[in-house]
Formats: structure tokens, sequence, C-alpha cells
């Protein structure tokens, strides 16, 4: 049995900073009344993302045809997309895909997924899985557009699934989910396509 | 919701909701995170509440969403190293931190439904609402809490 009055005394040190309380309530009593997340944690994802680009540099090579990216820096290109730029001014744009594909609710799983919530539970229960496509405007940085076509696999049963998308870009993400946690992540870049206008230098 | 009455929200579930978060994600960034955002959502939600404790279940209900929104991203830092969740809190007694770094030790849906129902008093029923689960599932996650605390204290005190 637990001791309650043990375990409230011991949670009851833990406690938001002030800092963390002062911020929120700055941010939502100025003016513009917008809200982003703290730099702190936007270097933390970046960091995380250099981690992940470190680990396949052999891809973004493989991306760049033949030409080395061994050094290179992330610049964020949007909420998922993000740009590795080399030291001679290559670069490679790579759209992540999105955090929250799939999820359980009251005992149901939704993906979301083009802007839609879809209920997928009946067919993941009678085909053991899910397959959904759409198309996605690209605009790239001089302003023209591409047309991509995103395809997202869900597989599995309602306990446990795994989700494939293809951003249709050569960039390819796996995630393995429960009711509970994320259990597994793999991200590969696969053949990462060229893009901007300094995109052609790395192919010269 | 005016600025006043919002400072006075933070006031009253900011912490709460932090220690709901860092309950379920081990990471004080993250539960930071989270509180800011159910805040957020607090702040721009567009009905009143029927009552204080319907505001408070609203709040702890989108706190535990935000959490499992969170599990779910590929970027979340996935495992927080240990002495960061030493320096989590600063506690009175050893018995403290070690019940802390016990409770801890279990899966996450077990330390959330643990805090709910120790810390925040709710009723299993609720606690199922709000986790998304059977309410005799939510039974069975505190039993096997408890007896996965207890052996662990027997093996603390064994050794």
């Amino acid at each position: 049995m637990i001791d309650q009055r043990m375990y409230r005394e011991t949670f009851s040190k833990l406690c938001a900073s002030e800092e963390a309380k002062r911020e929120i309530i700055e941010r939502m009593t100025t003016q513009t009344k917008t809200y982003k997340r703290r730099p702190l944690r936007t270097l933390g994802l970046a960091a995380a993302v250099v981690a992940v680009l470190c680990v396949t540099a052999g891809a973004v090579n493989a991306a760049t045809g033949g030409e080395l990216f061994q050094r290179f820096t992330i610049v964020w290109a949007g909420e998922d997309r993000l740009r590795a730029v080399d030291t001679a001014g290559n670069e490679v744009m790579v759209t992540m895909a999105g955090s929250e594909l799939v999820t359980k609710e009251d005992g149901r799983l939704f993906l979301s997924a083009d802007g839609k919530k879809i209920d997928i539970t009946e067919a993941m229960e009678r085909d053991g899985g899910y397959h959904y496509a759409y198309e996605m405007t690209v605009v790239h940085e001089d302003g023209s557009e591409e047309i991509r076509t995103v395809t997202i696999d869900v597989t599995g049963g309602t306990d446990q699934w795994t989700v494939t998308q293809d951003n249709g870009d050569g960039t390819a993400y796996t995630l393995v989910g429960t009711e509970d946690e994320v259990e597994e992540v793999d991200i590969a870049l696969g053949t990462g396509t060229r893009e901007g206008p300094s995109a052609g230098a790395a192919a010269d | 919701m005016t600025d006043v009455e919002f400072e006075q929200a933070v006031e009253r579930y900011g912490d709460m909701v932090f220690r709901l978060s860092f309950s379920y994600l081990k990471c004080r960034a993250d539960a930071e995170d989270v509180m800011q955002e159910t805040l957020l959502k607090l702040y721009t939600a567009s009905g009143p509440f029927r009552s204080v404790d319907h505001e408070r279940y609203w709040v702890v209900r989108v706190a535990v969403n935000e959490c499992r929104k969170l599990l779910r991203s590929p970027w979340r830092r996935r495992v927080s190293p240990m002495e960061e969740l030493q320096e989590a809190a600063v506690f009175d007694a050893p018995a403290q931190s070690e019940l802390f770094q016990h409770v801890m030790a279990l899966p996450p849906r077990y330390r959330v439904a643990i805090y709910l129902y120790y810390y925040e008093d709710y009723p299993i029923q609720e606690i199922a609402q709000i986790m998304g689960a059977k309410p005799s599932t939510v039974q069975t996650w505190l039993m096997r809490a408890r007896g996965r605390l207890q052996t662990i204290l027997k093996e603390a005190e064994s050794g």
C-alpha cells in the first residue's frame, strides 16, 4: 500500500519554476497574445535533429549526388521542414513527418493527417492496417511550387501500431506507438531531394 | 478570461499541471512546456465552466492529452538523465527521495494514475475518463503499481 501522506509530502516538493509561470503570464498578457515555445526547447529540438542527421550523414551524402556533406548546419524552414547547409553553401531540404499521426482515444484509433482526423479502428481490426495518401504542395524558396504525394501506412493492431510515412521527397519516417508511449522512432533520409537556390551547386 | 483571472489560474493550476506532467514525462522542460500549453488553452477556452471542479477536471484532462501528444513526438528527448530526475526537487528526508525515485521508475500510465488517485483524490471512474481507459484497467494499473513498489521496497530493505 502506498502511504498517501508521504506520497503527497514528497510530490508537493515538485514545483514549476517561477520563471516558467511568469513567462506564460507575460506572454498572455502582452498585446500580441501569441505564444511560442521557449528558445531553450527549440535549441534542444535542433540539437536532436543534428544528432539524427549526423547518424544518417551517409544518406545526406547520397541525396547530394555524391558531394560530401560531412559538415553541415541545420536551419529550420518552418515547423516541419529543415535545411542542412554545408560549408560551401550547398543544402538539403528535409520534410519532417507530423508528430502526432496516430493516437488512441477512448479505445479508438485515430489517424490525423492532411487536416483530417480519421477513425481507423475498424479498418485496423478488420484488415490489420490502413493506407492513406494525400497530395501536399511544397513552396520552394524561389517561389516555385511542387506537388508531392505523401503516403501513410499504419499496420499492427489497436494496442500497438507502426506508422510509416513517406513524404514523397525521398524521406521516410517510421514510428512504433502504443497507447501511451512512442517505443521506437526511425527516421531515414533516404534520397532526400535538394531544393532551393543553392541546391544546384552540389550537383555541379 | 481576463488577465487577472489568468494570473490566478496560473497560481491555482501551474504546480498541479507541472506535477502531473512531470509524473508522466519525467522531464522538467517538457513538463513546463505542457504546463504552458495547458494554461494557454485554458486562457483561450471558449465557454464558461460549470464549477471550479469542472474547470479543474478540464485542465487535468487537457494536460494529460498534451503529455500524450508530447510522448508521441519524434523529437522529444525520450530519456531524461538520472541526474535531472534527482535534481527535480529538494526533499526533506531520504525516504522521500527514495519514494520519488521508485515511483518515477514505474511505467508512465502507472505514475499518472497514482498521482491522480493519491495526490488529486480523483476517483477511479474519473481517472479512467481522464486517461481514456476503462475503470477496471485503471484499477489494474494501481494494483500493479502498488505491487511493484512493495517489491522494490522489500528488496531495498533486505539489500
